[in-house]
């Protein structure tokens, strides 16, 4: 008898110790409006994305966890108020404390930056062919930036929007490369001697002068200012990239990403702001993963790219007005 | 006492349990999860598929399946040839940046296994064209064994099927400029020599079995030709497959000189007006498509029944056969109503009608030929590029499923 009861007590002892565990939903701390101080990320390797197959995966799958029939699934990474925190995907940067200047919001994700004027600019990579055609460029400092160009018969189209997008993104909150626009004259890009010109068949040649000619024929061109593109500065090290993040579960060699992504509140959000600027191209291939360092203190931080199919344009081409526009079913 | 020792005792085991769960901060709560997840972490895997798509897509294979020219390097058909032969199956390979990226060529060799087969190989002289202007080369040899026919004239009849096979080997050079955008013109030449013999479809007569050679203007007299004209289009389309916007009108004028024979020299004339109406925001369309080919005999010429414009199959009257309708004219109408149903796939409701005319003074919209039905279209990004229709008219049921867009332009103008 003495021994059921000791077993009855244990047991009791056992569920109020697990229900006060369970029941704590404040903490000291709380509500934290940065993350944790990150864990040392190393030894992550790039991983790439189709975005075809994930077109297919995405139109005749459900990829991730999706919401009940009944119920939603509460978003996640967020503090106990259900704000998003300052961290490696979202910075709170407008509304919560302090809004920005009108400066800041037109200064965007940096301007001090920009590619360097004192030297001509090396071509390393010149892809005229595929998706995302553009040039790779080092500056006389060795900095390097991404250049994106205006289809021919539509200057100002792609790069205004990419600029405009770039910085409300920025405002609201996600992490975004720093872009500025510039003009120059042929001049001013020569090929590197160790520059590579990307075929139509996919592979690489030694890059030559006439590759450069032959890719700047393609592009519109401001008759006052010269070529007109949007220089994407790369952000860390090439070394650094580590490919596009996945929209639904974790990245499984960060330790530091442990909410699955679709259920993160600022990737849901992202689907909110995205249809707000008509980015009809918000998709797992357009974000970027970047091994950063910030005081000795590897760890990812997420990127979005490629806003050239923001606002009105399409990228290469002006934005057909069904474009974003959600599916229908009827005739 | 007992009592007091069991419950000190469970305690501390709960407590030894739960100690590494138990944090005092929401910052050790997220620490640990990050650190258990430490003891969990693998390397990212790709799959292998990505990288082989990623390479067909930087090769352009999205380009492509607008143009309908396929991606760079090699290419797998399933399309192509003519129509009644058998499923296509065949390869080639494209370049765009050939000889110091003055040149593109692109060489495919396809085949049935009902014994068609077809080699073509196209040149594209970018260093003699400019931004607005082209100059191609395109020599092509194919041979068709089942080609059906019925008979000349509005008023075949189904039971009077036949086949003959058609082998012809082609080479033109066409050359042209952009005058203003959207607006081209051009001229284009070449040689062109036909063969045709006996049909090999199962279960039809050959078509000499049937009809008289001698009633069938060109029927196993094999002749070569010299034909040359001259094209002008006028396209503001929004894309080239699957548009949604815009239109495209073009006519084109060709001479046929019978070099051999001298016997079937003509002229034709081709008219091709198409227009989208969109609504809905572009979700919705409406696309019309009005198409007539004349022809005109020279003095004591008469026009080869295989140069004849046919009608009926995948590309015109849906509901009627391949190549049901032969004659020296042709007319022919298609209205179609299409939706967006989801990412990568629009449905249409059809009607098409038309006819084929023996004689330019019967040329009217009166007697026509209807049929009708609904039409899936398989898009990536925009362009189509396998589509199943299903039609229904006078002459039963059809249903069809091909690799390329019910309004593909086919003639090389650009």
């Amino acid at each position: 008898m003495s021994f059921i009861r000791s077993g009855v007590a244990g047991l009791l002892v056992w569920v109020l110790s697990a229900g006060m565990s369970q029941a704590q939903k404040f903490y000291p701390d709380d509500p934290l409006t940065e993350e944790p101080k990150l864990v040392p990320t190393t030894d992550l390797e790039p991983r790439d994305l189709s975005d075809l197959l994930e077109l297919l995966s995405n139109v005749f799958g459900s990829p991730g966890e999706r919401h009940p029939d009944v119920g939603v699934i509460p978003a996640e990474g967020v503090n106990t108020l259900g704000e998003v925190m300052d961290g490696p995907w979202y910075v709170n940067r407008h509304g919560r404390s302090q809004r920005m200047t009108r400066e800041a919001l037109m200064r965007g994700p940096g301007d001090d930056h920009p590619p360097t004027r004192d030297g001509a600019w090396e071509a390393l990579t010149v892809k005229p062919h595929g998706t995302r055609t553009g040039i790779l460029i080092a500056d006389s400092s060795g900095a390097r930036y991404m250049l994106r160009f205006d289809p021919k018969g539509h200057l100002e189209m792609a790069t205004g929007a990419t600029m405009v997008a770039s910085r409300f993104f920025y405002a609201l909150g996600y992490h975004v490369p720093e872009k500025y626009i510039v003009y120059f004259e042929r001049e001013q890009l020569v090929a590197s001697d160790l520059g590579e010109d990307v075929t139509s068949m996919g592979g690489t040649r030694d890059l030559r002068e006439e590759h450069i000619d032959r890719f700047l024929e393609q592009v519109a061109i401001d008759p006052e200012r010269g070529y007109r593109a949007v220089a994407s500065r790369i952000p860390v090290a090439w070394e650094g990239y580590l490919g596009p993040y996945q929209v639904f579960g974790t990245r499984s060699d960060d330790p530091n990403d442990i909410v699955s992504h679709e259920h993160r509140r600022d990737l849901r959000g992202l689907f909110v702001f995205s249809a707000w600027l008509n980015h009809a191209y918000a998709r797992a291939v357009n974000t970027m993963d970047m091994l950063i360092v910030e005081d000795d203190l590897p760890f990812v931080r997420h990127y979005l790219i490629d806003f050239t199919a923001t606002l009105g344009s399409g990228g290469t081409r002006p934005k057909k007005v069904w474009e974003a526009w959600r599916d229908a079913t009827i005739p | 006492m007992k009592t007091t020792i069991c419950l000190a005792f469970a305690w501390m085991v709960v407590g030894a349990a739960n100690a590494q769960s138990r944090v005092t901060t929401r910052t050790e709560q997220i620490q640990q999860t990050r650190q258990d997840k430490i003891a969990r972490l693998w390397p990212e895997r790709e799959s292998p598929l990505v990288d082989t798509v990623n390479k067909l897509v930087e090769r352009g294979l999205y380009e492509g399946i607008e143009s309908g020219k396929g991606s760079s390097g090699w290419q797998v058909f399933f399309g192509g040839m003519r129509s009644g032969q058998g499923q296509t199956f065949g390869f080639g390979y494209k370049r765009s940046d050939m000889w110091r990226d003055t040149t593109g060529m692109r060489a495919t060799a396809r085949g049935t296994f009902q014994q068609a087969y077809m080699l073509d190989y196209e040149l594209d002289f970018k260093s003699l064209a400019t931004e607005r202007s082209f100059v191609n080369l395109y020599a092509k040899y194919e041979n068709s064994p089942q080609m059906d026919y019925y008979g000349p004239g509005p008023d075949s009849s189904e039971d009077d099927r036949s086949s003959y096979r058609l082998e012809d080997l082609s080479i033109d050079l066409h050359g042209g400029a952009e005058l203003f955008r959207g607006f081209h013109l051009g001229l284009t030449g070449g040689w062109l020599t036909v063969h045709t013999g006996p049909g090999s479809r199962s279960g039809f007569p050959s078509t000499e079995e049937i009809f008289d050679p001698e009633t069938v203007p060109g029927l196993m007299r094999d002749t070569d030709f010299l034909r040359f004209g001259a094209f002008v289009q006028y396209d503001h389309r929004d894309i080239p497959s699957g548009a949604k916007r815009g239109g495209l009108y073009a006519a084109r004028f060709r001479q046929y000189n019978d070099q051999d024979l001298k016997q079937f020299s003509f002229r034709q004339a081709e008219f091709v007006a198409e227009h989208y109406f969109p609504y809905y925001n572009g979700m919705r369309v409406v696309a019309v498509r009005v198409a007539t080919v004349l022809s005109f005999e020279s003095e004591g010429q008469q026009v080869p029944f295989y140069l004849q414009p046919k009608l009926g199959g995948n590309n015109d009257l849906r509901s009627f056969a391949q190549y049901r309708f032969y004659d020296d004219h042709m007319i022919y109408a298609n209205l179609e109503h299409r939706w967006h149903a989801f990412t990568g796939l629009d449905m249409a409701v059809f009607i098409d009608a038309g006819k084929v005319i023996p004689s330019k003074a019967d040329v009217d919209f009166g007697d026509l030929r209807y049929g009708g039905g609904i039409g899936f279209r398989f898009k990536i990004r925009g362009g189509v590029f396998m589509r199943i229709d299903l039609a229904v008219g006078s002459e039963g049921f059809r249903w069809m499923w091909t690799f390329n867009d019910i309004f593909k332009f086919r003639w090389r103008t650009t």
